[in-house]
């Protein structure tokens, strides 16, 4: 198991470098995506449904209740 | 059963390409009519294909079994290609050589010993060595054409949104796209076509992409291909050098014109795509908590994978995101900018795929700056969402090397007539 810690502090000089690196890109607009996202709605009419989904579900679930996916509150 | 399908079925696997392989399911879906009919295929294993396990290369999903078909998968499967194998791959799609797979690193078959490249490693090899037709790899820095250079085949990243990426899981979402890994620039433009289109279920697809291998045309005859000077300042191979400049010469022979053109910040791309794929991956994984399927992932997965969680949780804090993100987006405009400049006035770029040679698999390299050099000539079309692909451009020492072809967006089809063009043409 890597360590959690010192992959953090070892990562932070590798941002620091990176940072120094972009240090004379001047301020100008954001790139986030290259294409437009647009809100997405699908027709309104029921889609194709697999009827073994919910079994396959089941089977990933590490706990399965009653019919229902059982998980911790929080951890 | 057709003599070519069960000659490929029956191969063993001798280099670690594939995680799982499905020969019983393959054969049911023999002989079905369609484009890729008796086309046996592999997958790279974060793209869901039902009934299949869909590891992504970590402990994390070991027994995560894909209660649903991707995109690309249904409609491979509706044109009768045989998915047979799902392909070794970096952990998570992070990494550049196929050494941090859970299940074990991929040798490269046309130069072993060495590394295959990544992180679509299992499929660029599966290939190469003849297990499967035609494969499925996901690039978001450079991650089918890396491997693809490294193995002698061919390999495409189509431009962004071409593709759909419903059922890929995702690296790092703005970037990643899906493609097709082949022997021949024919087999991947038929795979393409097969794949890309529009589909509801990604908002980010674009309706775009028909009739690629039909279209293509591989004169170079009056074709004007930029070659940006920065390149030969950043290749650390003197061999690289001399195969792309050789390349070039081929091209120049077949009828095209080479001309200068500029990417004065391709030395940015590194930092810029490293950051935005921190933030992106951090977010990717919230979801692999252990809760509903898997293994809690920082419980689970290596050591590049942590790293990217980390340092992806630590700059999305209030405090870092100005130093860090916000100025990776703003560079990844920067270079955008440079990319569509460079492209004007020009039907393509041509250049190299990678810096340097596979490393040799007993070679282990610890530090990431090394490993993340690799991507310096592919992470360039991913932050602009450009077409590229790798065609083989021959060997330095008996180890393969790609020529990058990068286009505009959406002349996809142009990358591939001019990556057809400089496969056909012997002077």
């Amino acid at each position: 198991m890597p360590d959690e810690k010192k992959v953090l502090e070892e990562g932070k000089k590798l941002l620091e470098e990176f940072s120094e690196a972009l240090k004379d890109v001047p301020d100008t607009e954001e790139t986030h995506y290259v294409v437009d996202l647009k809100n997405v709605t699908r027709p309104d009419a029921p889609g194709k449904c697999d009827p073994d989904f919910t079994k396959k579900f089941e089977a990933l679930a590490p706990k399965w209740d009653y019919g229902y996916l059982k998980v911790e509150k929080k951890r | 059963m057709s003599e070519h399908v069960e000659k490929l079925l029956g191969k063993k696997d001798k280099f670690n390409a594939f995680i799982k392989t499905y020969p019983k399911e393959a054969k049911a879906q023999m002989g079905k009519k369609g484009k890729l009919k008796d086309k046996v295929l592999a997958l790279k294993s974060c793209i869901c294909v039902n009934g299949y396990l869909t590891s992504c290369g970590s402990k994390t999903l070991e027994n995560y079994i894909a209660p649903y078909d991707s995109t690309v998968a249904e409609r491979i499967k509706s044109e009768g290609g045989i998915i047979y194998a799902m392909a070794n791959m970096d952990e998570f799609a992070c990494g550049v050589s196929g050494e941090s797979s859970f299940y074990g690193p991929t040798e490269n078959p046309a130069a072993p010993g060495r590394v295959p490249g990544g992180s679509s490693s299992g499929s660029a090899a599966a290939v190469a060595a003849g297990y499967v037709d035609m494969a499925l790899g996901s690039d978001t820095g450079g991650s089918i054409r890396n491997p693809a250079s490294h193995c002698g085949v061919v390999g495409f990243k189509p431009t962004y949104g071409m593709v759909s990426r419903h059922g890929l899981c995702d690296m790092a979402m703005s970037l990643d796209q899906i493609g097709p890994i082949a022997r021949s620039v024919g087999d991947a433009a038929l795979l393409l076509e097969v794949i890309a289109g529009h589909d509801p279920k990604d908002a980010t697809s674009l309706n775009a992409g028909t009739g690629f291998s039909k279209s293509l045309d591989p004169s170079l005859k009056g074709k004007r291909l930029g070659y940006p000077k920065e390149f030969d300042e950043l290749i650390a191979d003197k061999g690289i050098g001399e195969a792309v400049h050789s390349s070039l010469n081929r091209l120049k022979d077949a009828g095209a014109e080479i001309v200068d053109v500029g990417l004065p910040s391709l030395d940015k791309g590194i930092p810029t795509y490293y950051l935005n794929v921190y933030v992106e991956f951090f977010s990717a994984t919230r979801k692999y908590d252990g809760r509903r399927y898997g293994h809690r992932i920082e419980e689970a997965c290596g050591e590049e994978v942590l790293r990217r969680i980390v340092l992806g949780s630590y700059i999305s804090q209030k405090e870092w995101q100005g130093k860090f993100y916000r100025k990776a987006l703003q560079a990844r405009s920067v270079i955008r900018e440079e990319m569509m400049r460079a492209l004007k006035g020009v039907d393509a770029l041509v250049g190299p795929v990678v810096p340097s040679l596979p490393h040799k698999l007993d070679e282990r390299i610890d530090d990431p700056r090394v490993l993340y050099a690799y991507d310096m000539f592919t992470v360039i079309a991913n932050l602009a969402g450009v077409p590229a692909g790798s065609v083989p451009a021959g060997e330095v020492n008996g180890v393969p090397t790609g020529l990058q072809v990068i286009g505009k967006p959406l002349e996809d089809q142009k990358v591939l007539d001019v990556m057809a063009g400089f496969e056909d043409y012997r002077a």
